[in-house]
């Protein structure tokens, strides 16, 4: 196990130096200076030219301004926007809590819905509620955030006016702290969770009725149906916890789809979070804080991958060998 | 864990297989075919006991999966259904749509002022016009166009590098599987949207280069999907029985395990079309890309911004996207439960 594990990290060092050449070399060997690219519209000052040149160190080689680079971002210092003149890893920090909080609400939306609708759905296999749920969900899966956000939109904002068209409230600032957006303003981010979690809803309720039907073929189970069980019972105390391993691993594997949707329905509501800095930073051409964005996401992203992978290693011995083939 | 390849030697129910198939092989090339029938057919039996073990996960399944069953066993019970012929229609409309947009005799969808603004649905304007009385049937029609190119070239890009890697990975395995793995581990690093957002901001919001950074997403799939399959099938017993007899590794990659590996792949271009359209609607709602270029997502950013006055300028462009994107996800569900039962989960 400890193999398996030790050979998962040194994959997941060798993708985030990968990742980080990568956005390294996207920013120093596209056409052009790389002091237009980092200092987009204002590139024609003079003053500020030099100022690049020293401070990214634009007269050493290729490879040493790589390493210092990198030294400064493992110090944190993923330096400062010309742009906005913010300091690149502060701005982040400061729009991370909402996105993060956005995800885990959404998160814990798609989980409380997708597994009773799963575990009703395997009661009787085929049956109606089956079948509208199986509908039902193949919908939901071809409705990205921005078809669902927008109709949303038009129901509960323009329509019936029931929650607010987009999340901007003042809650983001106060006191100069974080607080919680959601016991705030609870309605302005109950609609962007639920357009995020539509999504995963439909894939973890598909998956989980998947394994649930299966499993309810085995012996052990007639053997409880036959003691007497009702279905519901076997279903909650006997069922449930072996067919649910390939959900707990989705649940991890969704952080990045999670992200995704949230870069999404972040700009559909105008919520501050990451993705609304994301893409202000490329239309405003603010290279650095997009390369900073980058290299964070993807440590993060795979950060938490490794974890659910070392976790889920321990919990299940039986996945160490098939883990090891694959 | 219970192994589903090995163990396939004479057991009774290969010998009654064999027995059916025909008793009266002629040639040795046919003999070796009907064989591998035989085989595929008894790792089928075998591999569904295996696969009803309760406690398998995915990696499990991801392990243990098998490729389809040569294709003759296969072609002779497909049933799709009516409603996999209705959403092929619908494609062959949108890929109609995207190819003769130009010629139909449509408003020019740039031009303002074709008709009254803010028009509900007419018989001269099916789907209305919105604010500034551009027609929303002809933008809709022309915005095909945008949605089939991505499609089409995500499916040829992800079939012809990342399926040819993933095939080549798992037949050869050795050093060549660890650097496509690696390829795609690195790929599959970033949440697929961003790493489009962010080769589209870099490299310019050119057509071109959306259509780069979504088939450079569209690789990673396609070689996983390849590279499994190709793995389980090199592990056959006909394989090694053909390096045995003297046959070229590549005469077997080509001849006999690429074949195998291009049905999964065409059952999964369908699901994977869907995913680079999505990633592209996306794109354009959040204003990254060509600025001129009209697309479905780029027509639902623009109407959100009237949905009161004019709410079918968003609607329109979303209606079609949602079915356009049901088609396909059903399309390639139907393909891949035809073609291997276990598969049709998702």
């Amino acid at each position: 196990m400890l193999r398996y594990i030790g050979w998962r990290f040194v994959r997941m060092v060798s993708v985030v130096f990968a990742v980080t050449l990568f956005s390294f070399f996207l920013l120093n060997l596209l056409p052009g200076s790389p002091i237009n690219t980092i200092l987009g519209p204002g590139a024609g000052d003079a003053a500020a030219r030099r100022l690049v040149t020293l401070q990214y160190g634009l007269n050493h080689p290729i490879w040493d301004r790589y390493l210092i680079w990198l030294g400064h971002a493992l110090q944190g210092n993923l330096g400062e926007s010309y742009v906005s003149s913010q300091n690149v890893a502060s701005a982040i920090f400061e729009h991370l809590p909402l996105t993060i909080e956005l995800m885990i609400i959404a998160e814990v939306i798609s989980l409380g819905i997708a597994v009773p609708t799963a575990m009703f759905c395997s009661l009787k296999p085929g049956g109606w509620f089956d079948k509208m749920v199986s509908r039902s969900t193949l919908a939901l899966l071809a409705l990205p955030a921005f078809v669902l956000g927008p109709f949303m939109i038009f129901i509960f904002a323009v329509k019936f006016h029931i929650f607010p068209a987009s999340g901007e409230t003042t809650w983001f600032t106060l006191g100069g702290g974080y607080s919680p957006a959601i016991v705030a303003t609870p309605q302005s981010l109950l609609m962007p969770s639920l357009v995020l979690a539509a999504g995963q809803l439909a894939l973890f309720a598909r998956v989980l009725r998947g394994d649930l039907i299966t499993t309810l073929k085995s012996d052990f189970i007639l053997m409880a149906r036959s003691k007497g069980f009702s279905r519901w019972y076997i279903l909650r105390h006997h069922a449930l916890r072996p067919s649910s391993f390939t959900l707990v691993s989705l649940v991890g594997l969704s952080v990045g789809g999670l992200l995704a949707g949230a870069l999404i329905v972040e700009n559909i509501f105008a919520l501050p979070g990451i993705g609304t800095l994301f893409i202000a930073s490329i239309l405003k051409r603010d290279y650095l804080m997009v390369q900073g964005l980058v290299v964070l996401v993807a440590s993060g992203f795979v950060t938490v991958n490794f974890l659910t992978d070392a976790f889920y290693t321990v919990l299940d011995p039986r996945i160490r060998r098939a883990r090891l083939i694959g | 864990m219970p192994d589903s390849s090995a163990d396939t030697t004479t057991t009774p129910s290969r010998r009654r297989l064999r027995r059916e198939l025909d008793p009266s092989v002629t040639s040795r090339a046919e003999e070796g075919m009907r064989a591998a029938l035989a085989d595929a057919a008894e790792a089928r039996l075998a591999a569904d006991e295996v696969l009803a073990d309760p406690g398998l996960t995915a990696a499990h399944r991801d392990a243990l999966s098998l490729p389809a069953a040569p294709m003759e066993s296969q072609f002779t019970r497909l049933k799709l259904g009516p409603a996999f012929w209705i959403a092929i229609s619908w494609m062959g409309l949108v890929i109609f749509a995207a190819i003769f947009c130009n010629l139909l005799p449509l408003p020019n969808p740039n031009m303002p002022n074709v008709g009254p603004p803010l028009q509900a649905p007419t018989l001269a304007h099916l789907f209305g016009t919105d604010q500034i009385g551009d027609d929303l049937f002809s933008q809709v029609v022309t915005g095909a166009r945008a949605t089939m190119i991505i499609g089409v070239s995500s499916v040829i890009v992800g079939v012809g590098i990342g399926g040819l890697m993933g095939v080549i990975a798992g037949f050869y395995r050795g050093i060549v599987d660890v650097i496509v793995v690696w390829i795609t581990d690195v790929l599959l690093t970033l949440p697929g949207l961003i790493l489009a957002l962010t080769l589209v901001a870099f490299l310019g919001p050119s057509l071109q280069n959306v259509i780069i950074a979504i088939d450079v997403l569209s690789i990673p799939a396609y070689a996983r999907i390849a590279r499994a399959t190709s793995l389980a099938i090199s592990q056959r017993d006909w394989v090694t029985t053909a390096l045995s007899l003297g046959a070229k590794p590549r005469r077997i990659l080509f001849r006999d395990v690429l074949p195998l590996v291009a049905l999964p792949i065409a059952s999964f271009t369908a699901i994977g079309a869907s995913v680079a359209i999505l990633a592209q609607g996306a794109l354009a709602y959040l204003g990254i890309g060509p600025p001129n270029l009209l697309s479905w997502g780029s027509m639902i950013a623009a109407g959100q911004q009237e949905l009161q006055q004019a709410p079918q300028a968003t609607f329109a462009p979303m209606i079609v996207f949602f079915i356009t994107v049901m088609a396909l996800n059903y399309i390639g569900q139907r393909a891949s439960g035809a073609l291997d039962p276990r598969a049709g989960l998702l």
